[in-house]
């Protein structure tokens, strides 16, 4: 008897391997079976409502069309590229939360987003512990050297250094700095002071910094009209530049000094009307970049979006942090956080600014383009293009 | 920087933003203080000015069309709203705070949709320095000054030597009153909202080419006036007067001196202060 009950446990035992081995040579098949089923998800994590609400509905557009063109040339690898749309509300702690969502309910495996260096920083902490890559698309003060965290934005050594020796060349030595009073303008200020003084050049007065939601400037117009430099260097962004600027225009003091900055592009100069005219920017993109590949991209995404009227070069890093990211992705064939990871440096994308690759530094050589605005419909004419750089990157933050 | 032109020119700025603060806080000041409604979209009507201006323009107006049509468009929004939402809530302070809170959001929201997110410019009206003995200063800001000033005399004026002035006033008293002596409170309230909602329009149409036009930006505006309001009194024009003088010079004097940062929070100190020791503001109603 005792024999009977062991054989038919030594059978059941023996189904049970038999199942187990089977079953873990069907799961156990790498990603190549169980991924063609699965589509990629990738978090889009960007401000549709909240004062930064003006870039991101345009990022967001972007990454829509970035999207598409994926899944129209097959997927990333056999698999299709699906969106997870988040929106952080130009709120830090809100895009923390959503960036968890993404990770934990979703289970995205890359996250492409966020517009300030607050937001950067606040879902880099969150994408860093939860072990899931982000790629932050938007030009910032550089330094941020955080395993699986990829930048396709500007950093300084692309977007001020060819432009402040421009601007001494071509417009004065002397400069007035002023911006909004949080990182990006302060270690920005930090670079182009040592850039002018560098070469024999002159920041006039102590760099100057503002809270969000100053309205009225006139003191600062009024220093800088007692000043007399060449340059107005402006690091104030978003509702604060163009009101700034406004400021600025209507105290007449464009006629004796010129606006310099890296903070205006084609949504700011959209605000300014005639206060923008003779105003120069840099940035790794300008939509009137005059190639075939812009022109391409433009007409694509016009076609899909009729009424967006401007792509400026955040919603531009955004279109190409998709693409980067789904190639990565392609390249690494897991979604496993290491290989990801390994995979980004050396990914190589023909970007509407022009071809673009991944450093090993984390972050992307990149385009560097000075433009001027010329006219009150906040048109911005390209006088000088220095062509892609790499990205020089010493860690601080 | 202490010369005599940057001090001028310094006195002249402060003088401007007391008169912007004026234009900017004086809707919500007489809402606040004759009806008891704190009109938490007090910001959007502002704004709903500048886009005012902005659709002028867009339309092919001039500058100046927009500015004189953007109190009669705010005024008449403010009396729908004030019929549509406010009038059912009038002695209940905390539903009306949510239903023009909730209003301000729908705003936002309408006009995102109307002219999208992006910001707006339009042409300035009066671009230009005034030069006087050598010393100029743009004219726009003293046309600024010179606006601020009539609607203080015009509000004085409807306050003080009209009849509606009269039955406005025994209403802000005691309205039960005033109602008994058959003074048709419901009818003086739809006035002196849409009233109130004009100022506000008049005074974005009129910033607008000094500040950023978009969906957001009615929000700094309203929380501005709250400030001067509540600091300068509710209940008596007079208040705003105070209100916006003790703001305006302050941060204008302190901004010049030290770093914007401190001194808007400097300002904020002694606005706290004040309070402290003044509860009902400067000027009791």
């Amino acid at each position: 008897m005792a024999k009977a009950i062991e054989r038919r446990q030594a059978l059941k035992y023996l189904g049970y391997g038999l199942g187990a081995a089977a079953g873990t040579s069907v799961l156990g098949f790498p990603s190549v079976l169980r991924a063609s089923k699965h589509p990629v998800k990738m978090g889009i994590l960007t401000s549709l409502t909240g004062v930064h609400a003006i870039f991101g509905e345009t990022m967001l557009r972007c990454a829509q069309f970035a999207h598409k063109e994926i899944n129209d040339k097959g997927g990333i690898a056999g698999r299709k590229l699906e969106l997870v749309i988040e929106d952080d509300e130009s709120d830090p702690k809100v895009g923390i939360e959503k960036a968890r969502k993404l990770i934990k309910r979703e289970k995205v495996e890359v996250i492409v987003g966020a517009i300030s260096s607050a937001m950067r920083n606040a879902v880099g902490t969150v994408t860093t512990k939860e072990k899931t890559v982000f790629v932050y698309p938007t030009y910032y003060e550089g330094g941020y050297c955080h395993e699986g965290v990829f930048v396709t934005g500007a950093i300084p050594n692309q977007q001020i250094e060819p432009f402040v020796p421009w601007i001494m060349e071509n417009v004065g030595k002397t400069f007035y700095i002023a911006g909004s009073d949080y990182i990006w303008p302060k270690e920005t200020a930090k670079v182009v002071r040592a850039l002018v003084e560098k070469q024999g050049g002159q920041v006039v007065a102590p760099e100057e910094y503002f809270p969000w939601n100053t309205g009225d400037f006139s003191s600062l117009v009024n220093r800088v009209a007692r000043a007399k430099p060449a340059v107005m260097y402006s690091l104030l962004i978003g509702s604060d530049s163009v009101t700034f600027l406004k400021q600025f225009h209507n105290f007449g003091l464009k006629k004796t000094t010129r606006v310099c900055t890296s903070g205006v592009a084609e949504k700011e100069a959209a605000g300014l009307g005639e206060a923008g005219v003779g105003i120069v920017s840099s940035q790794s993109y300008f939509m009137t970049l005059d190639t075939p590949r812009n022109k391409e991209f433009l007409d694509g995404f016009r076609r899909m979006f009729p009424t967006e009227k401007v792509v400026d070069s955040i919603a531009e890093g955004m279109y190409n942090g998709v693409h980067v990211g789904a190639l990565a992705v392609a390249k690494a064939g897991t979604s496993d956080w290491n290989a990801l990871n390994k995979a980004f440096p050396g990914v190589r994308f023909n970007a509407p600014q022009g071809e673009i690759w991944m450093a090993d530094n984390r972050h992307a050589a990149l385009n560097s383009i000075i433009a001027e605005c010329v006219n009150d419909k906040g048109e911005l004419r390209i006088i000088k293009n220095f062509g892609v750089t790499p990205p020089k990157v010493t860690c601080f933050q | 920087m202490f010369e005599l032109e940057a001090i001028l020119t310094q006195f002249l700025n402060g003088a401007t933003l007391v008169s912007v603060l004026i234009l900017i806080s004086m809707g919500l000041a007489i809402i606040f203080g004759v009806i008891g409604v704190i009109n938490l979209a007090h910001g959007e009507f502002f704004i709903l000015g500048s886009y005012t201006v902005i659709a002028a323009d867009a339309l092919g107006l001039n500058a100046w069309v927009g500015i004189a049509l953007a109190p009669v468009v705010v005024g008449v929004f403010g009396g729908l709203v004030e019929r549509g939402i406010i009038r059912f809530l009038y002695a209940r302070p905390l539903e009306t705070l949510l239903a023009t809170w909730g209003l301000s959001i729908v705003i936002r929201q309408l006009i995102r949709i109307v002219f999208g997110v992006s910001y707006r410019a339009s042409p300035h009206p009066l671009l230009g320095d005034l030069t006087v003995f050598g010393f100029s200063y743009p004219i726009y800001r003293v046309f600024l000054m010179t606006a601020s000033l009539a609607v203080i005399l015009v509000a004085f004026y409807i306050f003080y030597r009209t009849d509606f002035g009269v039955k406005i006033r025994a209403i802000t008293q005691d309205v039960e009153m005033a109602s008994a002596l058959a003074i048709n409170t419901s009818r003086m309230y739809l006035y002196t909202f849409a009233f109130g909602s004009a100022l506000a329009g008049l005074a974005g149409a009129l910033m607008t080419p000094e500040i950023t036009v978009s969906p957001e930006a009615g929000l700094s505006f309203l929380a501005r006036a709250f400030f001067v309001v509540i600091l300068g009194g509710i209940g008596h024009l007079a208040g705003v007067l105070g209100g916006a003088l003790v703001v305006g010079e302050l941060e204008t004097f302190l901004s010049y001196l030290i770093s914007a940062t401190t001194a808007q929070a400097l300002v904020l100190v002694v606005a706290i202060i004040i309070i402290r020791y003044r509860p009902q503001g400067l000027f009791r109603g």
